[in-house]
């Protein structure tokens, strides 16, 4: 494949000097084999993506070449098992600005908010108060909610602004010294947007509480820094990022580790167990209890060079385009309500919409019927649609692999839809 | 195009039968479908010997579950509690007619599981 050819840096600038955009990203198309049907046009990438061949045949060639188990043998398997992780860890850690030392492997966004969370909250009670954001996926508000039961702190959220985002003059109010945790996401899920973390960061270090974020949705279409951001602890999965199922990873910040506590117990997280003492490991091993997703983080770690290689500045801008086009294409319609917030540049390319007269599910399985894959509902985001006093919506999001023409096509399938359900 | 949406299941979500609180009910329940939002109320008038004698529901919703409300809710109208409650998604099935296919089958019972959970 062409785009093969372009993994070395010379070759990608060459060939994005020769390459309209254009065949630039229907080359990067090409890349992904659950895509080469022309009939299927996948605008679900929030909700998950596809994965490259590069990332298939990562994890593809760590389990032909035999699986090991690391840290747990002194044969070749368990030696290149070993390596693999290690070499997976930093690649991720690197692509988020972090240390090595600072990620752990998890299940998921899901596990590493629980952890973080489980952590920070346990030590929280009466008269502490986290804040969450109105936007917030229920990976993170669920957590906080069930802990805030169990131990008696309060949970206060920082509202959505008239322009669709959360309003800082307001969280100058609401976060205060009574302050323990702010937990953000990034950007939101159902409306795309980019939530202003950095002046979250300044207001909640202001007072000495802790920041996490939920990068889920971000950390793929936007350049991330974790320095830059601040925050104190950061959580996303592999596959919302082109790579496989069944790992994340949780950036914490060394500030932070000591407070953190394990979610699991198990084999691989000590040092040494004797009869009346156990010496946990002091690094992250010490939240990694069981046998890694080797072949997980190998995909992890292919898909985070994968993106790389792209360049999050061209990826964002892409996606700019795309919006853009979108917008553009949804104002033509009647009945078509956009719920995503202006301006475009506030926002990743997840893009929530409403058409009157049709339930978000029966819109979507129309699109469905035409081989478009959108989602519909609530996007496990209760309290923001039931701000915006939506009965669901649909939602589009793009993927590094969405065409102009997967656009197009799209509208003309909304086009159906409002056919099939006139008012 | 779908062959979901056919015309007797619109005309049932246009001209939804039993709408409406049932107001002399002796039986009600909520439910919802955490996926799509799906809600539906039901109330039941039931007999001393658990016979239904009214029933009526309100709730919003995609087709399926609007248009499986009132149909169910038609259905069941003088049936026995052991008789609704024997009910199941081979019934529903039959009663709307098409196949919903298994991302869309929580839709299509919602309304039945609300009918069952609220005689239980």
């Amino acid at each position: 494949m062409l785009y093969m050819a372009c993994q070395n840096d010379q070759f990608r600038t060459h060939w994005r000097r020769c390459l309209t955009d254009m065949d630039l990203w229907e080359d990067v198309k090409l890349q992904f084999p659950a895509l080469h049907d022309d009939r299927v046009v996948y605008l679900d990438s929030a909700a998950t993506t596809q994965m490259p061949e590069v990332v298939l045949k990562a994890v593809s060639d760590y389990e032909r070449a035999g699986r090991g188990n690391p840290h747990r043998g002194l044969h070749d398997f368990a030696a290149r098992a070993t390596e693999l992780l290690q070499a997976s860890r930093a690649a991720v850690a690197q692509f988020i600005g972090a240390q090595p030392a600072e990620l752990l492997f998890t299940k998921g966004t899901t596990e590493g908010l629980n952890l973080v969370t489980q952590a920070l909250g346990s030590q929280l009670g009466p008269g502490d108060e986290v804040v969450l954001t109105i936007f917030e996926h229920h990976a993170m508000l669920l957590p906080w909610r069930q802990l805030a039961l169990e131990r008696g702190f309060t949970i206060k959220y920082l509202p959505m602004s008239e322009v669709g985002t959360v309003d800082l003059e307001l969280a100058k109010r609401i976060i205060t010294s009574k302050t323990r945790v702010v937990a953000v996401i990034h950007a939101s899920n159902v409306l795309g947007t980019i939530l202003p973390v950095a002046e979250i960061v300044e207001l909640a270090h202001s007072v000495g509480a802790w920041v996490i974020l939920d990068a889920a949705q971000s950390v793929a279409r936007l350049p991330i820094d974790v320095r830059t951001l601040g925050c104190d602890a950061m959580a996303f999965g592999a596959h919302k990022m082109y790579g496989p199922e069944g790992i994340g990873a949780l950036y914490i910040a060394d500030r932070l580790r000591p407070h953190l506590k394990p979610l699991l117990f198990g084999g691989g997280m000590v040092d040494e167990v004797l009869d009346d003492t156990i010496r946990y490991a002091e690094d992250v091993r010490l939240f990694e209890a069981g046998s890694p997703n080797v072949g997980g983080a190998a995909g992890f770690a292919a898909a985070c060079t994968f993106l790389k290689s792209l360049g999050l500045e061209r990826v964002r801008e892409r996606e700019l385009a795309l919006i853009s086009r979108l917008v553009s294409g949804l104002d033509q319609l009647p009945r078509v309500k956009l719920h995503s917030a202006e301006p475009a540049l506030g926002r990743v390319g997840v893009v929530s919409f409403s058409i009157e007269g049709v339930h978000s599910h029966d819109a979507a399985q129309i699109l469905a019927d035409q081989g478009i894959a959108v989602r519909a509902g609530y996007h496990c985001a209760a309290p923001l649609t039931r701000c915006l006093d939506l009965s669901g919506t649909v939602r589009v999001s793009f993927g590094v692999y969405s065409l102009a023409t997967d656009v197009d096509r799209l509208v003309t399938g909304i086009r159906n839809v409002l056919d099939r359900f006139p008012l | 195009m779908s062959d979901m949406y056919r015309d007797h299941l619109l005309d049932h979500v246009r001209r939804p039968r039993n709408h409406g609180v049932l107001e002399d009910a002796n039986l009600n329940r909520h439910e919802a479908n955490p996926s799509c939002g799906d809600v539906i109320d039901v109330y039941l008038r039931t007999s001393t010997d658990g016979v239904v004698e009214h029933a009526s529901f309100t709730g919003r919703g995609c087709v399926i579950s609007q248009a499986a409300a009132s149909i169910v809710i038609e259905a069941i109208l003088g049936k026995s509690k052991s008789e609704i409650l024997a009910m199941g998604p081979k019934d529903v099935v039959g009663l709307l007619g098409v196949e919903p296919g298994p991302m869309r089958m929580n839709c299509a019972l919602l309304p039945l599981s609300a009918l069952q959970k609220a005689l239980c």
